[in-house]
């Protein structure tokens, strides 16, 4: 299967350790990614807070670099460039501004292909190959699936799951054989990109979200986002620090886990290169 | 929730304590004019000097500075990130915006 890939800036950046694991269990799954040619960021939080038509232009761009190479389908692994994507979408369709958007982004837009995340492509893949494929079940794995915000909202955009009580990770974690928890904190802010702006503001809602996680009995989050794996993985050491307490909670991508399922190594997948690695 | 952050903005109305993140925000904007993509490096440069004429906060300059060789350690740090080819028709998105 070939699909658009559009990677964001956080992927050839510091969690460039998701796009590794990406790579590696989608290749396993005979999933190929063919990365839009010379794409643009998508404005990120900082666009949609300062300027809202530059909010739509910048991801406009890369709708239109994909479609003029003929994906169907693109694979956006960070919930954020992936909203960002169907809000262009959304906005083009039947209130004039495809035409004012081509204009500004020199280029043709349709707005008719699927964006994708990183759960969807395995629904595409199929849940059912998917534990087929299955050579390591997780059976030691009791995760906590963690949405944040963005996978699932604003619903009236992504139209992605139930928005306020997500499953869609769970089939994904059932599928390979490991237990899932109920928990009350699995669609709560993380602080997206603002550990370095508003650092006080992370980790409260990081250790909130880890200490709920492990009075749930999760062994491990697991996330589909580099920013959500930032806050919680890089960041979990300074919430030690001004909680003091003991944590050590592992956060896996969700591609990690299933890599692992399909037989790849940690190392394959850049699961050692994470700051939370178990004993 | 978007326009009344805009309009705060072009009021002068950003609270104190909000300085820091309007600060990271124009930053990132003005670092992916220059480059079409996020160059994460100059980011952080660019947004702790802007927070330190703002504040005179010296030890903000070097907050979080322990953290480079435990990313580097990793494969995280990337000196020379890569630019977009086109960077021109991202500079005419950013004058009709």
């Amino acid at each position: 299967m070939n699909i658009g890939y559009y990677p964001g800036c956080a992927l050839h950046g510091s969690s460039n350790d998701y796009e590794q694991s990406l790579r590696a269990c989608l290749g396993a799954l005979d999933v190929q990614l063919q990365e839009v040619k010379d794409w643009i960021c998508c404005g990120a939080t900082a666009a949609h807070a300062l300027n809202h038509k530059l909010s739509l232009a910048l991801p406009a761009r890369n709708l239109a670099l994909a479609e003029r190479e003929g994906h169907k389908q693109l694979f956006a692994p960070c919930p954020l460039c992936s909203m960002q994507l169907l809000k262009v979408q959304k906005a083009m369709a039947g209130n004039g501004l495809r035409a004012e958007l081509s204009q500004i982004v020199e280029a043709d837009l349709r707005g008719d292909g699927q964006v994708l995340n990183l759960i969807q492509v395995f629904q595409t893949v199929g849940l059912d190959k998917l534990k087929t494929a299955v050579k390591e079940p997780l059976k030691s794995i009791t995760a906590a699936c963690y949405y944040g915000c963005l996978l699932t909202r604003p619903p009236e955009v992504v139209h992605f799951d139930d928005f306020e009580q997500p499953k869609s990770m769970e089939a994904v974690l059932a599928a390979l054989g490991a237990k899932t928890v109920e928990w009350s904190y699995k669609t709560e802010c993380c602080g997206a990109g603002m550990p370095m702006a508003s650092e006080d503001t992370v980790l409260d809602l990081a250790h909130k979200i880890l200490s709920n996680a492990a009075a749930h009995g999760a062994n491990c989050v697991v996330v589909a986002c580099p920013m959500c794996h930032v806050n919680l993985d890089m960041k979990q050491a300074a919430v030690e620090q001004r909680y003091n307490k003991k944590l050590g909670m592992v956060i896996y991508y969700l591609s990690d886990l299933v890599g692992l399922a399909l037989g790849l190594s940690a190392e394959q997948l850049g699961v050692n290169r994470h700051f939370v690695t178990k004993a | 929730m978007d326009a009344l952050r805009e309009i705060s903005l072009a009021e002068g109305m950003v609270a104190p304590s909000q300085q820091p993140i309007v600060a990271f925000q124009q930053a990132f904007l003005d670092n992916i004019r220059r480059n079409g993509r996020l160059a994460e490096l100059e980011l952080i440069a660019q947004f702790k000097t802007a927070v330190f004429f703002r504040t005179g906060r010296l030890a903000f300059l070097f907050k979080d500075a322990s953290l480079a060789p435990q990313l580097g350690k990793r494969k995280k740090l990337h000196f020379l990130p890569g630019k977009v080819r086109d960077r021109k028709v991202v500079e005419r998105i950013f004058a009709k915006c």
